[in-house]
């Protein structure tokens, strides 16, 4: 087991987010954490890294209480690919993956080694940013800053990479180019890899197993073929859903159903009802 | 050797030029100019002479003080601004100087000295800019966000109030006292006590090495807390060390030379336009150029309209204010955006 929660509840003052979750994931795979706005994802995301604290229960990482563990021992062990973090700064890209080496340094250590140097190159390959690494950060576009934050986490050099929802205000080319990139670090770098998502289809698609969270709660753990029926989703998520196979994949593939079509109305565009 | 560092070589050499030809004009010029050719041989000679004497007891300490407020001020200012990732943030704005007044007014009005002796100013400055320090931070700290706007408010309300309080003090003070107090709220380096100028120097090249070791903890601070945090920074302890550190440094600036506004905020601010965002390197240039604009400032106030002396914080206030409202109107924060 690489991840275990114990009975975790947790929230921000006056407002309790997660409640009495437990449970654990094994090495070597891609999980998903989907659930509806609100029900706790990113919470869980920020519990699991030390930003909050948990209110109660317990978080193991390798066995390694959380709160045992240094700020420095974690950042070596999980790196964390935010969101949208405001990193407008005039620094250059290969600068910035740079700063992914903060936790391996010495005392009386001011100039970046050899070392670090080659594994901040091997990170901007991965990823694709080597041909650009000398573009300042606050110039680059959506899908380029991202992958410049998922080489800066892989600079750390971790066990584990959390992403919070990688393919938010991105563009579908985008999107695929980063999940693929997750895909591959976790199959050929033997990465484990946490991802908050919100799209259902992606994380059908590249996920192992699924963590599905409800008002605060784990609602369902499994692979996305149990997590995601129909009836799970209709459950969770408050509407009407028809799940197929993907033709290529096999994996399921969920088709959204409006109000209307579920009544059998269906209105012609800009037409008033009568 | 990696051109980035090479870069950075070249511009400790630039700066620390323009320090040493600062620190030159500072020695030669004033009321009884003194040609430069004839410095070395009086600072290092041992004729005595009144050019010898003035070279050595007013105007050396007066540029080493200079040197040291100049650097130390800097030096918090680029801490100041890197915690709280806002260029507006300074000593002076977030009323830690008026604070480190405070404490050094109230030192003078209640004889500290007799206790504590020379140390008396030094410790009641650090203990004033502590004060302010924490005060104007928990102030500001809302559902344990810091709102930069509220923190910049709340520094500048911080200094009305000690400003006024001074002034209630200044009002029933006595005469002896009165002088001691006003040269304090105006600023200047006219202490030639070498003790006290060998204590500043040390003082401020040793927070300069401190904060040094912060510097890769500061660069992530400029990615925001969060992802600070989840590159290994122990923010919490590093903000109060942080603090603490800038205090002292500020605290100890105005015990030895009054409240000298806007060092902190004008030279990190021009130093990060010209050398970047990279505290390793950040630290080092502004605390060069601190020191040196610090003593052409001082130069100007001694000789602008000699023989009457300037204070030297009415030179640095308003060139720095005047930067202040050009940052702030560049930052959008006056627009609303």
């Amino acid at each position: 087991m690489i991840l275990e929660i114990e009975n975790l509840s947790c929230g921000y003052p006056g407002k309790p987010v997660l409640r009495e979750v437990s449970f654990s994931l094994r090495s070597g795979e891609i999980v998903g954490i989907i659930g509806p706005n609100g029900s706790g994802k990113t919470t869980l995301l920020r519990v699991m890294t030390k930003v909050l604290k948990p209110e109660q229960g317990k978080i193991f990482w390798d066995r390694s209480e959380i709160n045992r563990m240094k700020f420095g021992e974690l950042a070596r062990k999980v790196a964390v690919v935010s969101q949208s973090p405001a990193i407008d700064l005039n620094l250059t890209i290969e600068d910035f993956v740079l700063f992914g080496r903060f936790p391996h340094r010495r005392y009386f250590q001011f100039l970046e080694g050899r070392r670090d140097k080659e594994i901040a190159e091997r990170a901007m390959e991965l990823t694709g940013v080597l041909e650009i690494r000398r573009s300042i950060l606050g110039n680059l576009s959506g899908g380029e800053r991202k992958l410049a934050l998922i080489a800066r986490a892989l600079c750390q050099e971790p066990e584990y990479l959390l992403l919070d929802e990688p393919t938010a205000h991105l563009d579908i080319t985008h999107q695929v180019q980063i999940l693929d990139l997750v895909r591959r670090l976790n199959r050929r770098e033997g990465m484990g890899v946490i991802l908050v998502l919100h799209d259902l289809n992606y994380a059908s698609e590249y996920c192992d197993r699924l963590v599905l969270l409800h008002g605060g709660r784990l609602s369902r753990l499994g692979p996305p073929d149990e997590v995601l029926t129909y009836q799970i989703i209709e459950e969770v998520y408050r509407t009407t859903v028809v799940v197929k196979s993907n033709p290529v994949s096999g994996r399921p593939f969920i088709f959204l159903v409006s109000e209307e079509e579920k009544r059998g109305e269906r209105s012609s565009p800009g037409q008033k009802k009568t | 050797m990696d051109e980035k560092y090479l870069t950075w070589l070249g511009w400790v050499l630039f700066l620390g030029g323009i320090l040493f030809a600062a620190g030159l004009l500072a020695l030669a010029m004033g009321p009884a100019s003194i040609p430069l050719a004839k410095i070395p041989a009086l600072l290092w000679g041992k004729e005595p002479g009144i050019e010898a004497s003035i070279l050595r007891e007013v105007r050396l300490p007066r540029l080493l003080l200079g040197f040291a407020v100049g650097g130390a001020l800097s030096v918090s200012g680029v801490i100041l601004q890197g915690m709280f990732r806002n260029p507006l943030v300074e000593p002076y704005t977030l009323g830690i100087s008026g604070g480190a007044a405070l404490g050094v007014c109230l030192a003078i009005v209640g004889k500290l000295n007799r206790w504590l002796g020379i140390f008396s100013l030094p410790a009641s400055g650090f203990a004033g800019a502590v004060l302010v320090i924490y005060l104007v931070y928990f102030l500001s700290l809302n559902k344990g966000m810091i709102k930069i706007q509220g923190l910049l408010l709340t520094g500048v309300m911080i200094s009305f109030i000690s400003s006024s309080l001074i002034m209630l003090f200044m009002a029933v003070s006595r005469v002896e006292d009165l002088h001691g107090i006003i040269f304090w709220t105006l600023g200047s380096l006219s202490e030639t006590n070498w003790t006290l100028v060998g204590i500043a120097l040390s003082a401020s090249l040793l927070g300069l090495l401190a904060s040094y070791f912060f510097c890769f903890d500061l660069n992530a601070f400029s990615l925001g807390e969060e992802e600070a945090l989840h590159l290994g920074v122990n923010i919490e302890r590093d903000k109060r060390i942080l603090f603490l550190l800038a205090s002292a440094l500020t605290g100890l600036s105005v015990s030895f030379s009054g409240i000298i506004g806007f060092v902190g905020l004008v030279v990190p601010h021009l130093v990060r336009m010209l050398v970047g965002p990279d505290h390793r390197i950040l630290l080092v240039a502004s605390f060069l150029l601190g020191a040196g604009f610090l003593i052409l400032c001082d130069t100007l106030a001694r000789t602008i309209i000699a023989p009457v002396e300037l204070p030297v914080g009415v030179i640095t206030g308003i060139l720095g204010g005047g930067i202040f409202i050009y940052a702030l109107a560049r930052s959008g924060l006056v627009s609303g955006k």
